[in-house]
């Protein structure tokens, strides 16, 4: 038996024992009222007959009075055949009040089991729903609600196997959403990956227009210069914006944004 | 020998002690007898008030009860059951015996005798009827049984006693309730079982022999008319 189990059994003997005894003092207390230890004491029982002596001898001594100690003797008379009564049936009262107590005891040990046995079959009921949730919690299965709502030590472990199902859904959540974000950020590294190549091809397309430009004009500073100028000019700030976002894309980590944000800050970032 | 054989003779010992005290009491039997009205009567009963078991209670002030129980089964194979009840009170103040005595036919005889030995007389002269006057016994042997058992007090004596000590419990109640005393939590607690036993209690007075006898005889009963003849047989 287990330390526990084995201060459990104590426990319960020690409680079992304590209310045997106090059942037998409050009975012993009662057994043995005045009415009953004093009066069957063979002193008290003495003491009546030589009160009925005397009542007798008074009578003889005193005529007149003699109707009166002859009621007093019948007074004692009958107070002494009762008494003697009550001492020859004391081993049937004394049986009787111990045939009670031990009923009344044997009730108590088989309440006091009765209790004792429902809450080891509760307890044991209770064990294997916590064993129920443990093997749902380790097939996989998430917000594992064991129903426990006791303080107690099963109660507590309980709340762990609970919390822990709740920790467990909380990083799988997690982790699919970085999971889709991780995706994502593929798609737009991919995507930006195959606009920069065209871009890049483009850039060099434009400057090498923009040299081409550049040499025809001679420097000219003319109206038509001028929108040459800012004409050359649009594709290098096309490009240097592209280079920029990019740049801005690879420094910052990726926020956990919805894959539709996402899919919006790529594709309108180079627009 | 060892102890455990003397506790295994222990009781073999006692009732051959029991039975050598009695075997004076066993040896006489009393004489049964029809009576002139056909009456089965019993006579001559055995002294047993001087046993040592009795002669102590005679004088206690209490009822003596001799409860007399007769089994017969006559010729015919008849069982029928009889008896007779003698109630001996010995009265302190007055210091005679007061007796009386009850036959099957449920006349009362009193007498009031001064003495011990007059009333060991008188019980030897005791003829009392123990079948009912209508019973009439076949022809032939009639086996009898006749069982004694001396109670200690007598009916009425314990149905007060038990009321007395049932009013004392009651009387206690209601003292307390008056004087207004708070019950410990110990005799609140325990306030059903107390009911129980004060229940228990006043019932728990009974009449339980003090000694039994029993005497086995014969009658031989003569055609109606011819009267009977009790063989005295071991």
């Amino acid at each position: 038996m287990s330390p526990p189990r084995t201060a459990a059994a104590l426990v319960t003997l020690a409680a079992l024992l304590a209310a045997a005894l106090l059942l037998f003092e409050v009975g012993a207390r009662q057994l043995t009222g005045a009415w009953f230890t004093f009066g069957v004491h063979p002193e008290v029982l003495r003491q009546l007959e030589l009160s009925l002596a005397d009542q007798k001898r008074l009578a003889g001594l005193d005529a007149a009075g003699a109707a009166r100690y002859h009621r007093r003797f019948a007074a004692i008379e009958s107070l002494l055949g009762r008494l003697r009564i009550l001492e020859y049936n004391r081993d049937e009262v004394v049986g009787r009040y111990q045939a009670a107590l031990l009923i009344v005891f044997g009730a108590l040990a088989a309440a006091a089991a009765g209790v004792y046995l429902a809450g080891k079959v509760r307890q044991q009921a209770r064990l294997d729903r916590l064993r129920a949730a443990l093997a749902r919690l380790s097939a996989g299965e998430v917000d594992v609600e064991v129903g426990e709502r006791r303080r107690d030590l099963i109660g507590r472990v309980g709340a762990m196997v609970e919390e822990t199902s709740r920790a467990m859904a909380r990083d799988r959540r997690r982790l699919a959403s970085l999971e889709n974000l991780a995706a994502w950020q593929e798609a737009a590294r991919r995507q930006a990956h195959e606009m920069r190549t065209p871009l890049t091809a483009a850039r060099l397309d434009l400057g090498h227009l923009h040299g081409l430009l550049l040499g025809e004009d001679g420097g000219g500073d003319g109206g038509d210069g001028g929108r040459r100028r800012e004409a050359c000019s649009w594709p290098t700030a096309c490009s240097r914006r592209s280079t920029a976002w990019a740049a801005s894309r690879r420094r910052s980590p990726p926020s956990p944004a919805s894959p539709s944000r996402a899919s919006a800050a790529t594709t309108s970032g180079p627009s | 020998m060892t102890a455990r054989a003397l506790l295994a003779l222990a009781p073999a010992l006692a009732a051959a002690a029991a039975l050598a005290r009695a075997a004076p009491l066993l040896a006489e039997r009393p004489v049964f007898e029809l009576g002139a009205d056909g009456v089965l009567v019993m006579a001559s009963v055995p002294d047993v008030l001087s046993n040592a078991e009795v002669k102590p209670r005679l004088t206690s002030g209490l009822t003596t009860s001799f409860v007399f129980e007769v089994a017969a089964t006559d010729a015919g194979g008849r069982k029928l059951k009889g008896g007779g009840l003698v109630e001996i009170r010995y009265e302190l103040w007055d210091e005679v015996f007061l007796v009386t005595a009850t036959g099957a036919d449920g006349r009362q005889r009193r007498d009031s005798l001064p003495s011990l030995d007059r009333l060991v007389g008188w019980w030897r002269g005791l003829k009392l009827p123990v079948l009912a006057p209508g019973v009439r016994l076949a022809a032939g042997s009639c086996r009898l049984v006749l069982a004694l058992s001396v109670l200690p007090f007598s009916r009425a004596e314990q149905s007060e006693t038990q009321s007395w000590l049932s009013r004392s419990v009651a009387d206690e109640r209601a003292a307390a309730a008056r004087a207004g005393e708070t019950p410990s939590p110990a005799a609140a607690a325990t306030a059903p079982l107390s009911g129980v036993l004060d229940l228990l209690v006043p019932t728990s007075i009974k009449r339980r022999s003090v000694v039994d006898f029993e005497w086995r005889s014969v009658l031989r009963v003569r055609a109606a008319g011819a009267g009977a003849d009790a063989e005295r047989r071991p």
